[in-house]
């Protein structure tokens, strides 16, 4: 798989990107399958709302209704059209907060990390407007400071800003990230950080949001060689993409340790989000992240069901 | 090759685990270290073979020097300002000072016979004192007394003495100035050939005011006779003087300056003054001590680098 791709071949930063025709067809083919698996898990409510949702009672449906309160178990006995209200129902901001810096415009898989964190973006933020919630997009590097207000009208404007390919590149920034996301958004608001991560140190970055907002969860998007190297490549030349430095590395003596670390500094960020008692879920670009994503949440203890 | 390299070279996010496990084995390609490499080798190579050679113009030492200049009427022409005399004065003072109390320096002018003349010394003052006192008079018209002049300028160069042991001096000058020149006889120039007195010839031509003021020259209260072989001398002198002061400088060793301008004066003075030295680097100290230098600036590289 990764041999081919990653061996001596140039990688060309900022090629490898959605353009909106594309990534608006992808996500609609990808969250169709989320939001089904969502509706029927109720799942989507327990990530953004939190716990389990608690039924209060049955009116009678007026126009304006979300449709998926519709009981139609009800409607089935009866033709009557009612809708079903739960406890502390209340609109929530979705912010997805997508890395753009330097580092996630490369790839040697089969796509780069960018284009499947926009993928992600695109399909969190369908998903969430189906909802009806709002959803707000940042994007994010040093240098790069877009953030957009909530808004649950309709996605494409979303994916539009996603495909605005000039706003993408730059180093990392995690503390000016962090100060941005607590000034600019409510305290109801549900963070849904898409990022390789790093030079993140999550220790820092994770108490103030998590404190501040409802919740903060981190998707980790890594490229197969972001985990690890195929044996017999022999020296490469590697090419820092913040700093333009080219480097010289023979991977073959160090890759059992690059592995390893790899694991670690995943496990270690994955660690700090449960800790703060948040969602973390890694995927690589290889991956289709629905089906990892709802395995993930599937399985995951923070969320009961 | 750099070409070549850029084809292969791969973008690569995950420096921060990278550095951790390649850690000193991370090698940046740098051109600098490797430019740093050649310099090293270079001075090494330099250094071994003795080959570093530094050309340097100073202040002619252990020289005795003579000043000789023309007085002759067409020396009061005013295309210099004021005159060509008075701007060779001017200049010459200018010299002395320059030239500085340590070096040997006479002074002897002349026109159709020695006006006045000093032997090379210390004794800077009575040079400028003579130097003064320098007259232009319209009646030493005829045959230039260059040849006696020279003789006697070798004569006191032959016998002038430096140094606590009073030894004679080593290089021996002749600074001419002049205008226009009879031949010097064969005699005198094998003297001073056979001497190693060398004659730096300065021609002091014309300015582009000269053919205007000739023209216009005012010759009221000269002599008709004299006013007119003043004319005469004047034409002669600036039609062909340059090439044989071209020959004299040659033979002798020295250089021939043709000037047009007061501060061609002292451009030539200068230069005439100067010699030439060849100093070979004192490459046990200094060139080492830049390889020196230069491998501790790559071991900062390096170190800044990764490498170590």
């Amino acid at each position: 798989m990764a041999e081919k791709s990653i061996t001596q071949e140039k990688v060309n930063i900022a090629v490898d990107m959605w353009n909106f025709d594309s990534l608006a067809k992808k996500v609609h083919e990808e969250a169709r399958t989320l939001i089904d698996y969502f509706r029927f898990n109720l799942i989507y409510y327990q990530l953004v709302k939190g716990g389990s949702l608690e039924f209060e009672r049955i009116r009678q449906y007026e126009p304006g209704d979300n449709i998926r309160r519709i009981d139609w178990k009800v409607y089935a006995r009866s033709q009557d059209l009612t809708t079903r209200l739960y406890k502390d129902e209340c609109e929530y901001d979705i912010v997805i907060v997508l890395d753009v810096s330097n580092s996630m415009l490369i790839g040697t898989g089969k796509m780069t990390k960018i284009k499947s964190a926009a993928l992600i973006a695109g399909v969190l933020a369908f998903a969430a407007i189906e909802a009806g919630d709002s959803v707000a997009l940042v994007m994010h590097a040093d240098g790069q400071n877009f953030c957009s207000e909530p808004s649950n009208v309709d996605v494409m404007p979303f994916l539009r800003m996603l495909t605005d390919h000039s706003k993408y590149g730059g180093r990392k920034n995690w503390v000016s990230l962090g100060r941005k996301l607590l000034s600019n958004y409510q305290d109801k608001s549900v963070v849904f950080m898409i990022s390789d991560f790093f030079d993140c140190n999550p220790e820092v970055l994770l108490p103030e949001l998590a404190g501040k907002f409802s919740k903060t969860y981190g998707i980790m998007v890594r490229d197969p060689i972001d985990i690890n190297v195929p044996s017999g490549i022999g020296p490469m030349y590697l090419k820092d993409p913040d700093t333009g430095k080219i480097f010289l590395i023979d991977f073959d003596k160090v890759r059992k340790d690059y592995m390893i670390l790899s694991k670690e500094r995943v496990k270690k960020i994955s660690d700090a989000f449960h800790d703060y008692g948040q969602l973390f879920f890694d995927m690589v670009t290889e991956e289709n992240f629905v089906k990892a994503f709802m395995k993930s949440v599937g399985k995951e203890e923070v969320i009961s069901y | 090759m750099v070409l070549n390299r850029k084809k292969r070279v791969t973008y690569f996010g995950n420096f921060e685990t990278l550095k951790k496990v390649h850690g000193f084995r991370r090698f940046y390609i740098s051109p600098w270290i490797l430019y740093i490499k050649i310099i090293i080798i270079s001075l090494i190579f330099l250094t071994a073979t003795e080959s570093i050679v530094v050309k340097k113009h100073q202040i002619a030492k252990d020289t005795g020097f003579m000043l000789v200049m023309d007085s002759s009427p067409s020396m009061s022409m005013p295309d210099y300002s004021p005159t060509r005399l008075s701007a060779a004065k001017e200049i010459t003072h200018q010299w002395i000072d320059l030239i500085g109390n340590n070096t040997l320096i006479g002074f002897l002018s002349y026109s159709n016979f020695i006006k006045s003349s000093v032997a090379p010394s210390h004794d800077h003052e009575a040079v400028t004192s003579e130097l003064d006192k320098v007259e232009v008079s319209m009646s030493e018209v005829g045959a230039s007394s260059i040849n006696t002049a020279i003789d006697q300028s070798i004569s006191y160069l032959m016998e002038a003495t430096d140094g606590p042991d009073n030894e004679t001096v080593k290089e021996k000058v002749i600074i001419l100035l002049t205008d226009g020149l009879d031949q010097l006889s064969n005699d005198t120039l094998a003297r001073a050939i056979t001497n190693d007195v060398r004659i730096h010839t300065i021609g002091i031509g014309d300015t582009s005011k000269t053919s205007l003021l000739f023209e216009n020259l005012s010759m009221e209260g000269v002599d008709e006779e004299l006013a007119k072989h003043f004319k005469s001398d004047f034409v002669s002198s600036l039609e062909m003087n340059f090439t044989y002061l071209e020959e004299v400088a040659d033979m002798t060793g020295g250089k021939a300056y043709l000037i047009s301008s007061k501060e061609g004066i002292m451009k030539a003075m200068s230069q005439a003054s100067l010699e030439e030295i060849y100093i070979q680097l004192n490459t046990h100290y200094y060139v080492l001590l830049l390889v020196i230098l230069m491998s501790i600036l790559e071991l900062v590289a390096y170190s800044q680098l990764g490498a170590i």
